[in-house]
């Protein structure tokens, strides 16, 4: 059993998974892609797909947290969120369910640099699953663990 | 019985769709992303630095901003999470979280 993600055709390529996000306060759902970044703590759906998922900014009163990476220190807004990601072999799926980190499409940190930042699959949901990539094959595999907690396998 | 997931339908986003609707559009996200890619560098190439969706193998929208490809794919009403879209930078940029 694991989840099939895919190899982009960037310089160099990066690995990628497709998911399904439900946020359940909201009411909202849809796709998203998420980049996999060993590097973010959070799973974080960036602007671009905030904006496609129209999630509005007056939907977030929750305190914002403050995030630091390369680039700088950016706020965001945690959401609990179902991430449910397709497992290729047996066409079920599985759902983590977790807190997601939004960023808002707002503010002084709002601009092209920011659009373009892809969402990212991080180590909240990296760390329970067994991770393969083979970018000469174009193979990206996560395999849950079983047991995992937050971690659920669906027909 | 079709599992269906648990959000409440929203016309606006994929939301409402069974399980069985979601893996039948992964299989056309999959046709797109490599549409996509096959037209990547043509685009880069005369129309760079802009935004691009693909929906169901087609180019349906290039715009200079996010906010102004979002509002095409609005006003042709394709899901914006169902279509494909990329920033096509002029020259390829170094990406470093």
């Amino acid at each position: 059993m694991a989840i099939s993600g895919f190899y982009d055709n960037g310089l160099p390529p990066a690995p990628w998974v497709r998911a399904l996000v439900y946020l359940p306060r909201l009411r909202l759902s849809g796709r998203v892609d998420f980049l996999i970044d060993t590097g973010a703590s959070q799973t974080t759906i960036h602007s671009h797909d905030v904006s496609a998922l129209r999630i509005r900014p007056d939907q977030l009163s929750q305190p914002r947290v403050l995030a630091h990476g390369v680039g700088g220190t950016a706020t965001y807004v945690a959401e609990e969120a179902e991430v449910s990601l397709r497992d290729a072999e047996s066409g079920g799926r599985w759902v983590f369910a977790l807190p997601v980190y939004l960023k808002l499409p707002e503010g002084p940190e709002r601009g092209r640099a920011a659009d373009e930042l892809p969402s990212l699959l991080g180590r909240d949901v990296l760390n329970s699953v067994r991770c393969a990539l083979d970018a000469s094959q174009g193979s990206v595999s996560l395999a849950p663990i079983p047991g995992v907690r937050g971690l659920t396998r669906l027909p | 019985m079709t599992a269906r997931l648990e959000s409440t339908p929203n016309p606006q986003t994929t939301a409402g769709l069974t399980v069985e609707e979601f893996l039948a559009l992964d299989h056309q996200f999959e046709k797109d992303r490599l549409f996509l890619y096959s037209i990547t560098e043509q685009v880069r190439e005369e129309h760079p630095d802009s935004w691009i969706s693909v929906y169901r193998e087609k180019l349906v929208a290039m715009e200079p901003s996010l906010d102004a490809l979002l509002a095409e794919l609005d006003r042709q009403d394709i899901p914006r999470d169902v279509a494909t879209s990329r920033w096509i930078p002029k020259e390829p940029e170094a990406l470093i979280l």
